[in-house]
């Protein structure tokens, strides 16, 4: 396949708030360690819209905000493999005491899709958009699939991935720890500001996936299906040439070489 | 630009109408629908629902997926002959080569319906309870690719109603990519309290069986269905029905309210026509999304004229399925091609008054087409203004 470049790139996870948090992180002058979460607030949507949405939609909205290269409509993929918690909690729990209750807004927040339309509608944006999940390959999966539109349409893709933790009583039933969300432009052409460009391909029978190089960051990548980026979103920002495996569906991995 | 043909080599499916292709097309024939009154919810409403889905049981080495949409699924892969196809794909081009596209927009979210009615009294749920293998979206696919013993790519794409026209584009851009030979494309949808009450707050649900671009017309039923598409790589001298162009788009204005001039429609369909290297006048038929709400009959009603003007016959298929939402893309694929096949037009069952502010042709009986009908297209839309146009066209 044609190399297919990674220009812009953004980062959302404890502690690793944007590049400036993450890269003494990548370098390895500092150590990973969780804390709370900040509370985001993405600037894109007016105040009495951003009071309607969750902190699953504003953590897709923050990071699609921060990776999209303004003034373009952009094809985009968006995928998490839990979708909303929060909103799953509180609408079956509404069922459990009066189904006529519940919300229409919780309700139309509840489709797959909720964070791609508020950013269509926020950024203005008519171009086709896709929301997908695979579990916990889903990172893997999405990256395919904006890699495929890339090379099928020949335009940039704005690629936005996320998932957030679930609270009890959902939270005994998920791996997911930590908030965790990257997102990047893809593109045929290489950006004077480039992180690098990426080629991918299926792996069989070879299920170690790779980890980075700061081995305190293992535990976040253990603890959300999105931050198993985290080991190319390191080479990307350390601009490495490296071949890395990325979980895949049944066992298998992504074969991601990455390269300058 | 143009995109090379697929074609469809076998298909599936299951609904209201009943099991396999063969129900679907005499339902439609003979203009049966598959609605039904509903008895058991707080609200009048009518529904499509399959029969014998709660006690079809899953494959015993695979139980840990069971939830009716994936017993759904899997009752529509011993429909048709359809495994019978897959077996002689995986010979021709290997279990790992064949990708598995699939759009939900329920998933086995019932099973955690269920399991909140039996919490304990600390707030837990149940310890059987099994996200990860029901509710997520990974669960149907993950049944799929075991259930029909493949290992290659895949996708769950969930952008509520046109999940699994989506399915389609996907596809084919990964077998364009190299990443897969051939695909198979589908979608599974149940009936959830989740969408029903959820539909039902939002005020779109109709107490009458759905009555699309009728004067009248006041809101949707709600169905569930399921339907599975094996797609391959198309020579001319293969005889058939084949994907042509796809178009999708985002309307950018409204979570739960279709543009009203239907501009991202519109632009859905413009894109379709040009990937498939055809102009309006080429298409003989269309499938509404026709949900049968006031506004998106009326916003699709302007986003067809503005593409195709008042002259191609337009029906939607809801008043026999009813809205199986994440499963209406492939199952009004699948009713397009019975369309191409048969050569015959749907009416809009359940239309008495013709709408005078719809400008589009709309069927108002089954009609035999006058001149024979060789593309067609077929539209879904979604909230959050997701738009999916697919056409199909007959390959002599």
């Amino acid at each position: 396949m044609r190399p297919v470049y990674i220009n812009t790139l953004s980062i959302a996870a404890a502690n690793l708030i944007g590049l400036e948090q993450a890269m003494p992180v990548f370098i390895g002058e500092k150590q990973w360690q969780t804390s709370d979460f900040p509370k985001l607030v993405p600037q894109l949507l007016p105040a009495n819209e951003r009071r309607r949405i969750t902190s699953y939609i504003k953590l897709a909205l923050h990071i699609a905000d921060e990776a999209n290269l303004p003034e373009q409509e952009l094809l985009a993929v968006f995928a998490s493999s839990n979708g909303d918690f929060y909103i799953s909690d509180h609408i079956c729990n509404t069922l459990t005491m009066n189904p006529k209750f519940i919300s229409p807004t919780q309700f139309h927040n509840s489709v797959h899709n909720a964070p791609s339309g508020y950013w269509a509608i926020a950024a203005k944006s008519h171009a086709a958009s896709t929301s997908i999940s695979t579990g916990n390959s889903t990172f893997s999966s999405g990256l395919l699939e904006a890699v495929t539109q890339v090379l099928s349409q020949q335009q940039d893709v704005l690629y936005v991935a996320y998932d957030y933790p679930a609270e009890a009583p959902l939270d005994k039933f998920s791996d997911t720890t930590e908030p965790f969300a990257t997102a990047f432009v893809l593109s045929l052409n290489k950006a004077d500001n480039s992180y690098g460009n990426i080629k991918l391909e299926l792996s069989h029978g070879n299920s170690i996936k790779s980890r980075c190089l700061n081995t305190s960051l293992d535990n976040l990548q253990d603890s959300n299906p999105i931050a198993e980026s985290l080991p190319l979103l390191e080479a990307l920002c350390l601009k490495n040439t490296k071949t890395l495996y990325l979980p895949y569906l049944n066992n298998s991995t992504l074969k991601v070489d990455v390269s300058q | 630009m143009p995109i090379s043909p697929l074609i469809i080599t076998a298909s599936s499916m299951v609904n209201a109408l009943g099991r396999g292709k063969q129900a679907t097309l005499t339902a439609l024939l003979q203009k049966h629908s598959g609605l039904r009154f509903s008895t058991n919810l707080d609200f009048s409403t009518w529904l499509g629902q399959v029969e014998g889905v709660d006690n079809y049981p899953l494959e015993e080495s695979l139980t840990k997926f069971n939830c009716r949409n994936n017993q759904l699924a899997k009752l529509t892969l011993d429909t048709d002959n359809f495994r019978a196809a897959i077996t002689q794909a995986k010979k021709k081009y290997g279990a790992d080569r064949i990708g598995v596209f699939l759009g939900s927009s329920t998933s086995g979210s019932e099973e955690t319906e269920k399991a909140y009615l039996k919490r304990d009294e600390n707030g837990d749920l149940p310890a059987d309870y099994d996200f990860m293998h029901t509710h997520n979206f990974t669960s149907l696919l993950d049944y799929t690719q075991r259930s029909l013993g493949l290992s290659g790519v895949g996708l769950v794409i969930s952008t509520a109603c046109s999940s699994s026209a989506k399915v389609f584009a996907a596809a084919h851009r990964h077998i364009e990519a190299g990443f897969c030979d051939a695909a198979i494309v589908g979608g599974v949808d149940t009936l959830t309290q989740i969408s029903l009450y959820g539909f039902n707050s939002l005020q779109l649900i109709s107490a009458d069986p759905c009555r699309p671009c009728d004067k009248n017309r006041n809101g949707i039923s709600i169905g569930e269905a399921a339907g599975f598409a094996l797609l391959e790589p198309s020579s001319e001298s293969i005889k058939g029905v084949v994907l042509k162009g796809y178009g999708e788009s985002s309307d950018a204005y409204h979570m739960s309210t279709p543009h009203p001039e239907g501009r991202g429609a519109a632009n859905a369909m413009q894109y379709a026509l040009a990937s498939a290297a055809l102009i309006a006048t080429d298409i003989g038929y269309i499938n509404l999304h026709g949900t049968a709400t006031p506004a998106n009959d009326a916003a699709e009603d302007k986003a067809i004229t503005t593409v195709f003007g008042s002259d191609t016959p337009c029906s939607s298929t809801k008043g026999w399925t009813g809205h199986t939402l994440g499963a209406a893309g492939i199952t009004e694929a699948i009713i397009c091609v019975l369309v191409l096949e048969n050569q015959f037009l749907p009416t809009n069952l359940n239309l008495l008054t013709p709408d005078p502010l719809l400008n589009s042709h709309i069927l108002l009986d089954n009609t035999e087409p006058e001149h024979m009908i060789k593309y067609v297209i077929s539209n879904s839309f979604g909230f959050g203004g997701s738009n999916c146009s697919l056409i199909l066209g007959l390959q002599e």
